[in-house]
């Protein structure tokens, strides 16, 4: 008796965050034609060694929903959507459009997305506005990566990012580093085991406090909600040490889309959201990223984005967008792509898979607005410009001319952060906000998330609490086991809390609020 | 010489010498590609119905995957010690259908015998062919061995095999580039920790035991010595003979005691391993702070519970269920209770330590635990049939002798 | 983090948690009562079915939790209400005791007693004796950072 089982092994990568860990989904078709995931270990992968960490591993749940295709409230056929999209785009006028797409895809598809975006004479928006408050020659400094190999090998490791909850595959790395003799600086909220020497500081204090040798490393992350003053404050102390500036990001593919979206002149998420509210944008295209999920405040960006006249989606993965969109183009899961990912060091990594559907589907848009492209003629150029002959793990990209020069330095959007470098102008806005919440026995605290690849994706993870030190449960009387309540601009939300080795007035919270504010703003806790 | 087995006159208890009957089989596995063979016929005949393979990528990676297409696993033949999987894991109940059959290094096999306790597959259905193991190694490892001591680019190699003592490169343009294994474990490359700790090298808890141990100088490389451990493994050569895919020859007592000599000071050099990782730790406070600061860089990702392949408990496992990353607690319950319930049943497989993000050297504090529990209840797990002490109903269960117990079959 | 200045600091008093049997060491903790037996109030008592039902995971979590010590208490082997539970009680607690010997926790922490409903005397003796044990050893290096 000949039985057919099989389960179809993909050798792809975690679509987490920019370091693009290797690894292995196993998928097995049913009779029924349900398909079940499982993550597996693919232990010779040269990023990770077949390490994961907590969202890697809960990979099945992130691919749990696949999205079928949709015009309006109804399902409909890929080619539907596609056409009704073709359809949607004719009558639009380029100054109202808008393309955004956060990094969450291939370089291939980002490519074609852009051919779209250029036939209108827009770019791909990736919301990492902080870009255009930064000088044009420092952007330069972005593109350039090292290996986390390399990290070992240092003197001294400055860690701007907590690496126990983002980016948790270099935490290994810094680890090794230490136990060649480097030194571990940690500047964050919280105490982390692997700090040697452990500040919480503001960013004009960095220069200040911290005193890095040619022979260090400086690891940051450049995302949409990073402040300008940080990210300066990070550069000018690479440029006055001397030491390697190493920018993490948190989409799989960030970099290359920050690479091929170089000449587009990138807002914040919030200036979007306002153009959005001002009716300035009235059709927006989103390419697998839920603008939702990253949007600060949801229940906002909900009623923002109902006042498009057209949101075209394209995503593998059921979400609060899609719900909204009106047409919605359902493409394949990003293990099944045919495509590559550049990493956080440079690497070109295959995500593979062997399907082109979401590339075929820019690409037919593309062309019905003139521009033509093939599979075969954008990867070509996508390796020349990258300056590498294959993607297979081991090739690392040449720092090109991707990044150079036009970009338009003219007209800097200030961000509109809230509470962005500016922190006292903006607790004092928020307690003016909220005059009937006067509190004698509360406590302001900062707000801080913690920003995981959960955060980012928008995926569940057991993580209804909030961090405080000792100090301020012992100071708010906090019952052990109890809750403490949140007030931030008249609304209350009530959590459970743990206590952690955070720095006095700070709160940790892995999960979003729905207060309007940016990392770093005060809000009130008390008990009662 | 001698003369070929008659497939009616194995019995269990026989030490064999045996090969693929065909020229293309011998020259794809190693040792004469008995294994293979025996996996083919297995296949082919309808013995079993699938047969777990490692699919080949390159000479460093492949995955486990079920086959029922003999042809892929023929292509599978061959050693790969840079693969350190644990093919266990990969039975469970929702792929265990049917029968099958797979090769089993001493870990596979006694995690196969832990999960049938357990009731994750079914032992009659479940033919383990075993293999003799040395060691594995990690790839990322075997890259860096390959760019600082070999000096060979991972491109030029055709495949690898350890040989008396030392691990050898076969390069694309047919040279051989050999190092002994002692110098690369002084500076921390060569074999897995776990490995060098093995108290396992040859498989009698599965239904054949084969390897290259014993197999005498004119059939190096070309035979393997089969040693027959139950009835399945009967089945498995009468089946692999009669179908025409292998030729047994009676093992002569040199090549027996070879066997055994070889296996005595691999399990000598494990022990000597062993007291230098296990240094003992003083009573008291610094116990605690001990197990305290090792785990404190866990970032609770649960891998070290996914691949374990004694763990059968699935999602709805007690470590899991009841800890949370709102505990405030000093050490995880997470892994208090794993330390707990691995403490008879852990085999020293290695895998958590592979696959940990924060790198911990897991297997060693898994071990420090289970060590001593199970020389209390004189209990090796994965090597009888005994009900885990764990899950005996009275404390004089656990008192019987070793083999003893109530049987779970 | 220094506590402030005008807080309430708690001397260390041990804190120990009991499983009790429902059967036979809940009806000697009440008998204990009745008798006006004299013990501290160190215990907190948790009532269960049988002692078997104890699971390792609670003995676990009240270390974690706080506890200084955790005690076992059931009905003497051949009395227990389900016949043989006691006897599982008891594999249970061989394993705990290695493990926790392991892990460096003082064998006195976690204890196992058989205590009879008639034996109310014998209750508070048993709770005297490991208070005392405990408090000679001192807080557990279990206890979390802030709680008493």
């Amino acid at each position: 008796m000949q039985v057919k089982h099989r389960e179809n092994v993909y050798s792809s990568i975690c679509p987490g965050c920019g370091l693009a860990c290797g690894l292995y989904i196993r998928e097995m078709v049913s009779g029924t034609g349900k398909t079940s995931l499982a993550v597996d270990f693919r232990k010779s992968s040269p990023v990770n060694a077949g390490k994961l960490c907590r969202f890697g591993l809960k990979l099945p749940l992130y691919y749990a929903e696949p999205q079928v295709s949709m015009v309006g409230s109804q399902e409909s056929g890929f080619e539907a959507a596609v056409s009704a999209s073709t359809e949607a785009l004719k009558n639009v006028s380029a100054e109202s459009l808008a393309f955004f797409s956060a990094g969450n895809t291939t370089n291939e598809e980002h490519k074609a997305f852009s051919a779209l975006a250029t036939a209108f004479g827009a770019g791909v928006e990736t919301g990492v506005g902080v870009y255009s408050s930064l000088p044009v020659s420092t952007h330069a400094v972005f593109g350039q990566s090292i290996s986390l190999e390399e990290i070992e090998n240092v003197k001294q490791v400055f860690l701007f990012v907590d690496p126990y909850s983002q980016y948790p595959l270099l935490l290994r790395r810094v680890l090794r580093a230490k136990e060649k003799g480097a030194k571990v600086v940690c500047i964050g909220p919280r105490d982390l085991p692997v700090a040697d020497e452990q500040f919480c500081l503001k960013p004009e204090e960095y220069g200040k406090i911290l005193s890095p040798s040619r022979d260090s490393v400086l690891i940051a992350d450049i995302h949409p909600y990073s402040g300008p003053a940080h990210v300066r404050a990070v550069l000018d102390l690479a440029q006055a040490s001397g030491a390697k500036p190493f920018f993490l990001r948190p989409f799989t593919n960030s970099a290359g889309a920050e690479l091929l979206s170089a000449h587009t002149k990138q807002r914040t998420l919030e200036k979007l959201l306002e153009d959005i509210n001002s009716r300035k944008i009235k059709t927006l295209f989103c390419l697998e990223s839920d603008l939702l999920e990253l949007a600060p405040d949801r229940e906002a960006a909900v009623k923002t984005l109902s006042k498009l006249d057209t949101l075209i989606v394209q995503t593998s993965r059921q979400g609060g967008l899609s719900g909204l969109a009106d047409i919605v183009i359902a493409s394949e899961p990003f293990y099944r792509k045919q495509g590559t990912v550049l990493n956080a060091e440079g690497r070109l990594l295959p995500a593979g898979g062997n399907s082109t559907l979401g590339f075929d589907s820019l690409s037919s848009l593309a062309a019905a607005f003139g521009k033509q492209l093939d599979l075969g003629s954008v990867r070509k150029e996508l390796f020349e410009g990258f300056g590498v002959k294959k993607a297979d793990e081991f090739s690392f990209r040449t720092p090109s001319e991707f990044c150079s020069g036009s970009a338009e330095p003219a007209e800097v959007e200030t961000p509109c952060f809230k509470c962005g470098s500016d922190q006292e102008a903006c607790s004092e806005s928020l307690s003016e906000s909220s005059p009937e919440e006067a509190f004698t026995e509360g406590f302001s605290a900062s707000l801080i998330y913690s920003l995981s690849p959960f955060m980012w994706h928008g995926l569940e993870d057991c993580s209804g609490f909030v961090e405080l030190n000792l100090h301020m449960v012992r100071k708010l009387g906090l019952v052990k086991g109890g809750t403490v309540k949140i007030r931030a601009q008249g609304k209350m939300v009530e959590v459970k809390f743990r206590i952690s080795n955070i720095e006095d007035g700070y709160m940790l919270s892995s999960r979003k609020f729905p207060f309007e504010v940016f990392p770093g703003a005060e809000v009130k806790l008390s008990v009662k | 010489m001698s003369e070929l087995k008659a497939a009616a006159d194995i019995k269990v208890g026989d030490r064999l010498l045996g090969w693929a009957a065909s020229e293309d089989m011998r020259s794809r596995g190693a040792s004469g590609g008995l294994v293979t063979a025996v996996l083919a016929a297995a296949l082919e005949t309808g013995l079993v119905d699938r047969v777990l393979i490692l699919k080949k990528v390159s000479e460093f990676e492949a995955y486990p995957v079920f086959t029922s297409d003999v042809q892929e696993v023929l292509e599978s033949a061959g050693s790969m010690h840079s693969v350190p999987v644990n093919l266990a894991r990969c039975l469970k109940p929702e792929t265990c259908a049917g029968k099958i059959a797979l090769p089993a290094k001493p870990c596979d096999a006694r995690a196969v015998v832990e999960r049938a306790k357990r009731n994750a597959l079914s032992p009659e259905g479940t033919y383990v062919i075993g293999l003799n193991c040395g060691g594995t190694m990690h790839p990322e490892k075997v890259r860096k061995m390959l760019e600082t001591v070999y000096r060979l680019g991972p491109e030029e190699i055709a495949g690898e095999e350890i040989v008396k003592g030392k691990l050898v490169f076969f390069t694309k343009d047919g040279k051989e580039h050999a190092v002994p294994i002692d110098d690369l474990e002084a500076e921390e490359l060569g074999r897995r920790d776990s490995c060098r700790c093995c108290q396992v090298k040859i498989p009698t808890n599965a239904d054949l035991a084969c390897g290259n141990w014993g197999v005498p100088g004119d059939l190096a490389g070309r035979g393997t010595f089969v040693e027959v451990m139950t009835e399945k493994g009967v089945n498995l050569l009468k089946n692999a003979v009669n179908s025409g895919f292998v030729e047994l020859m009676q093992a002569d007592e040199r090549g027996i005691s070879a066997r055994e000599k070889v296996n005595k000071v691999m399990l000598g050099m494990s022990e000597k391993r062993k007291a230098e990782v296990f240094v003992p730790i003083e009573d008291g406070g610094e116990r605690f702070e001990y197990f305290r600061k090792e785990l404190e860089n866990c970032i609770h990702c649960g891998a070290c519970k996914e691949v374990c392949p004694v763990c059968t408990c699935g999602e709805d496992s007690k470590c899991t269920f009841y800890s949370s990353p709102a505990d405030s607690y000093k050490i995880s319950l997470f892994h208090l209770v794993r330390f707990l319930h691995l403490s008879d049943s852990c085999i020293g497989c290695g895998q958590c330590e592979d696959v940990c993000p924060a790198e911990i050297p897991l297997t060693r504090l898994y071990q420090r635990f289970a060590v001593p529990v199970q020389k209390e209840y004189r209990y090796l797990p994965g090597i009888s049939d005994r009900t885990p002490p764990f899950f005996a109903l009275k404390p004089e269960d656990n008192e019987e002798k070793e083999g003893g117990g109530c049987s779970c079959r | 983090m220094e506590p402030e200045k005008n807080e309430i600091y708690e001397a260390w008093e041990p804190k120990i948690v009991m499983f009790c049997c429902n059967w036979c060491s809940y009806a000697g903790a009440d008998g204990a009562g009745i008798g006006r037996f004299q013990q501290p109030a160190s215990m907190r008592i948790i009532r269960v079915m049988c002692s078997s039902r104890v699971d390792p995971v609670h003995v676990f979590s009240a270390f974690l939790e706080g506890a200084d010590a955790v005690l076992i208490t059931g009905c003497h082997l051949g009395d227990c209400h389900y016949i043989n539970g006691n006897e599982k009680t008891l594999v249970k607690f061989s394993f705990m005791r290695s493990m926790l010997k392991e892990l460096g926790l003082e064998e006195e922490r976690l204890q196992l007693n058989w205590i009879s409903a008639s034996e109310g005397e014998k209750f508070a003796e048993v709770v005297r004796k490991v208070t005392e044990q405990v408090r000679q050893l001192g807080p557990s290096v279990l206890k979390p950072e802030g709680v008493a």
